[in-house]
């Protein structure tokens, strides 16, 4: 734990500024991880300052030291979870802009390396996106807590207060859904990859 | 056998490229600091939200004093509805046929017929 349950009960107790110290011990994972759960930077703080809001007006029901950090992780999936939810038209909108740069982006992710950092992190991030969406906010949200985040089984049972046995079945048939979309997307970049140039039509990009 | 060795070692592959995927995706989206109004932010925020759970709070409140207050006012009607009614059930016969006699008899205000006689 990155803080002392002491300083937890004390902003149960309505202390503002153990309070302040709480968030700014778990802000910097807690952006990260929401960071990798919705894919969009640029929503990340919003979603995070809900997720310490949520925190604030249920801190008081916390009684355990141990059950905190799966606690938080727990309101970080449901808040992210939300925002997927209310974002999903947009995202689908946008992911349908990306299917043609997708396939691009497999392209580049097999083997061109001339790109910029920048670039690049956006071509992966854009790319698993693309990936997750194949699968509901649910699995997406899970399947990031495993694969991503390297939470594991006993960890996500403490999220989700499910056993583990209903939590494997689930990470299977989503990794393998999310692994049938991979495949296909490897294998349009490796057919357009062997298509002769000037066969290409109009998604040549020209 | 050996097609299904293929399929197997493909699937392997396919899974590792996509672990590794997954693992650049982790670098490219590493842990981050906060902005500067962050905290202001979400401070502003819970207070806001504070606002409206106190307001709503009043308003349940006064809701449940009104529903308190005109609950008792019917209690009131009622008890003091079922008083006449009581005696008007629980009086005898002829009681009640005072009171029917009384009710039929009251408009006809028999001071103005005297007076109407008199002219």
């Amino acid at each position: 734990m990155l803080v002392e349950f002491e300083l937890i009960q004390r902003a149960q107790q309505g202390d503002a500024g153990a309070f302040n110290q709480v968030v700014t011990a778990y802000r910097r994972r807690i952006l990260g991880t929401i960071s990798r759960l919705i894919g969009r930077p640029e929503d990340v703080e919003d979603v995070a300052q809900e997720v310490f809001m949520r925190l604030f007006f249920s801190l008081e029901q916390l009684r355990t030291a141990e059950v905190f950090e799966p606690w938080l992780y727990r309101l970080t999936v449901n808040a992210s979870y939300d925002y997927l939810r209310k974002s999903r038209r947009r995202m689908e909108s946008r992911m349908a802009d990306l299917s043609e740069q997708q396939v691009m982006i497999a392209d580049a992710v097999a083997g061109t390396r001339a790109q910029s950092d920048e670039g690049e992190r956006r071509r992966v991030t854009d790319t698993v996106n693309g990936l997750l969406s194949s699968v509901s906010e649910e699995d997406r949200l899970l399947l990031t807590l495993k694969e991503v985040e390297g939470l594991s089984l006993k960890e996500l049972e403490k999220v989700y207060n499910v056993n583990e046995n209903a939590l494997k079945v689930r990470l299977f048939r989503a990794r393998q859904r999310v692994l049938k979309k991979f495949g296909q997307q490897e294998e349009e970049a490796a057919s357009r990859k062997t298509r002769p140039a000037g066969s290409g039509g109009a998604s040549g990009g020209e | 056998m050996i097609g299904n060795r293929n399929f197997k070692a493909g699937n392997e592959a396919l899974e590792g490229r996509f672990d590794a995927l997954m693992a650049s995706y982790r670098d490219a989206l590493p842990d981050r600091d906060a902005s500067p109004d962050f905290m202001p932010e979400m401070w502003a925020r819970i207070d806001a939200r504070r606002n409206q759970t106190t307001f709503f709070t009043r308003m349940s409140r006064a809701l449940v004093t009104f529903a308190l207050a005109a609950s008792v006012l019917c209690g009131i009607l009622v008890a003091s509805s079922n008083h006449q009614a009581a005696s008007y059930f629980n009086g005898t016969y002829i009681e009640v046929l005072k009171m029917e006699h009384n009710l039929d008899l009251d408009p006809m205000h028999p001071d103005r017929i005297a007076e109407l006689e008199q002219d």
